[in-house]
């Protein structure tokens, strides 16, 4: 069975151009889209990476 | 992060730059991710030692390979730790609850489930339009993000929390997470907007909600179900537009919501859907089922899947896939609320016919506030004491409402105690500043009831005997907040 974080993964896919979160401000949305943040998740994994952050578990 | 295998801890950068210092020197964390520079600066004066920190721009806009890992979410066993979060003590310093991926595995098949129970009940149609107001480092909180993230879900985020009312009625949610205070607030608000209206409909309103009594009742004439019909269209639609147009239910939890405000909800023809949790329980035991109606004052059924039961004492105790694996090093405290796999979760409760539970009292002395602030009366009545040497005892009460008070015995003069109060409340975050107190003579002996034969404070027996008093501080409070604001 997928963990939670696979389940996730495989929404945010789904979601694909669908706007999954957004910011109010003030009479605005800031959004993005499913694609969009898996893509800054990446950025961010990315940058852990380089930074040597990485997993105690493995 | 999580999916890279690194352990989050959420912090609130509302919360004193002292106390995020004290949960990070505990923790230790390699890198502090934060939303802008402020709060980043405050904890740098509060520990030199801190580690780095990164804005989120920084992080998305520095040019580095993505190729060395993957991409997608990675294969994970259930005890590997993925959050630690920190939670008040009853000595006030703030433990480190961790949380697994079997912990996460668990809870959040249990509240897309519940969800998606919810949108079904009540028409269907997705996806699910949710506004969220609360900081992350809520185990709630973070709960709902993540399945949120996980369900057919447009999540929206207030940023400005001096404008929630137009960011409610913006964002249109089919349903949101609370705190009671919010909901009491909303329901204050609408009853002194009434109590201001023109005679005919002050008239309808007192009419239609002793009408809603007795429909509840079973015992609704044709006349009432008029008054109720007439105050749909007239008063309860309005105040149900304010949260946009199609809100399906209110989910309440983090400390005990009057049944008052519940039943005025209800009236409005919107459900609360209460929870009842700790962050040892990954945030949640049981759950009001959107299916049937809410009981007010009952916190809903156990969630499937785990244990919950009346210990001694009547104190909860639960096991299952929910219960945390321990404190993040302090392996003495896991070891006295995790005895042979139940949690001990110094709450006392009552389970009904219909196996729903009530919440009555605390076993530990922690005050949670109606906000779901967790506060320990101990080293702030010390504090006072220390500064009120003629005071014989300091007693701060306000478990379920909106901020603390406080009882003082001896011979001290108001005028002494508020200058003591004051020079306390300077040092602490606004939910913990004390808003009143009431002088109450020399009470506090042994013979009285009030204090154990070691002299340990008995606070029940404190909160039933000054009962009135209590009561008056509370309403003195609401009056000078009443007259502050007809002066605004």
């Amino acid at each position: 069975m997928a963990n939670f974080l696979e389940s996730l993964f495989a929404q945010l896919n789904r979601a694909d151009d669908r706007v999954v979160l957004r910011e109010i401000r003030g009479e605005q949305f800031l959004s993005v889209a499913g694609s969009e943040l898996l893509e800054q998740v990446g950025k961010v994994r990315a940058f852990l990476r380089h930074s040597g952050i990485r997993s105690i578990w493995q | 992060m999580m999916a890279e295998g690194v352990i989050v801890v959420p912090l609130y950068a509302r919360q004193a730059a002292d106390e995020l210092a004290g949960m990070m020197k505990d923790c230790r964390p390699r890198l502090l991710f934060v939303g802008d520079a402020a709060p980043g600066e405050a904890l740098a004066q509060a520990w030199h030692d801190a580690p780095p920190r990164v804005t989120l721009d920084q992080a998305l806009n520095e040019n580095v390979s993505k190729a060395a890992g993957p991409g997608g979410a990675v294969a994970r066993a259930d005890s590997e730790i993925v959050t630690i979060i920190y939670t008040s003590g009853t000595s006030g310093e703030p433990k480190g609850v961790c949380l697994n991926v079997g912990n996460l595995n668990y809870m959040l098949g249990r509240t897309t489930e519940r969800l998606g129970q919810l949108m079904t009940a009540t028409g269907g149609g997705g996806p699910d339009r949710v506004f969220h107001y609360l900081p992350f480092n809520f185990a709630a909180s973070w709960l709902l993000l993540l399945s949120c993230l996980t369900r057919e879900t447009t999540l929206t985020l207030s940023t400005d929390l001096n404008r929630l009312a137009d960011e409610i009625r913006l964002s249109s949610p089919n349903y949101f997470l609370n705190v009671p205070t919010l909901l009491e607030r909303v329901r204050r608000g609408v009853e002194e907007a009434l109590s201001k209206r023109a005679a005919p409909i002050q008239l309808l309103d007192g009419k239609s909600r002793a009408a809603w009594q007795r429909q509840k009742a079973a015992s609704a004439s044709a006349t009432d179900r008029l008054w109720l019909w007439l105050a749909k269209k007239l008063i309860f639609s309005k105040i149900k537009a304010r949260f946009g147009h199609d809100l399906r239910a209110l989910i309440c939890g983090s400390a005990p919501l009057a049944p008052e405000t519940q039943q005025f909800f209800q009236m409005l023809g919107i459900p609360v859907l209460q929870a009842y949790g700790l962050t040892e329980t990954t945030g949640i035991c049981t759950m009001d089922d959107p299916r049937e109606p809410a009981e007010p004052g009952y916190v809903g059924s156990a969630i499937p899947g785990m244990e919950m039961n009346v210990g001694e004492n009547e104190e909860i105790v639960t096991r299952g896939p929910h219960i945390f694996p321990g404190y993040w090093n302090r392996p003495e405290e896991t070891a006295r609320v995790l005895q042979d796999g139940w949690f001990h979760t110094g709450d006392q409760g009552e389970r009904n016919a219909r196996g729903k539970w009530r919440i009555s009292g605390r076993i530990k002395n922690l005050i949670v506030l109606n906000s779901g602030h967790k506060v320990a009366p101990e080293p702030m009545e010390e504090k006072i004491a220390g500064l009120l040497p003629a005071a014989q005892q300091v007693v701060i009460v306000g478990n379920g409402r909106s901020c603390l008070c406080a009882l003082i015995a001896g011979g001290v003069e108001p005028v002494e105690v508020q200058a003591a109060i004051d020079e306390v409340n300077r040092e602490l975050p606004h939910y913990r500043q004390i808003r009143n107190f009431k002088l109450i003579g020399n009470a506090f002996t042994p013979e009285s009831g009030l204090l154990t034969l070691n002299g340990k404070l008995r606070r029940d027996a404190v909160s039933a005997r000054f009962a009135s008093e209590i009561y008056a501080m509370y309403e003195e409070k609401k009056e000078r907040e009443a007259v502050s604001r007809q002066h605004a």
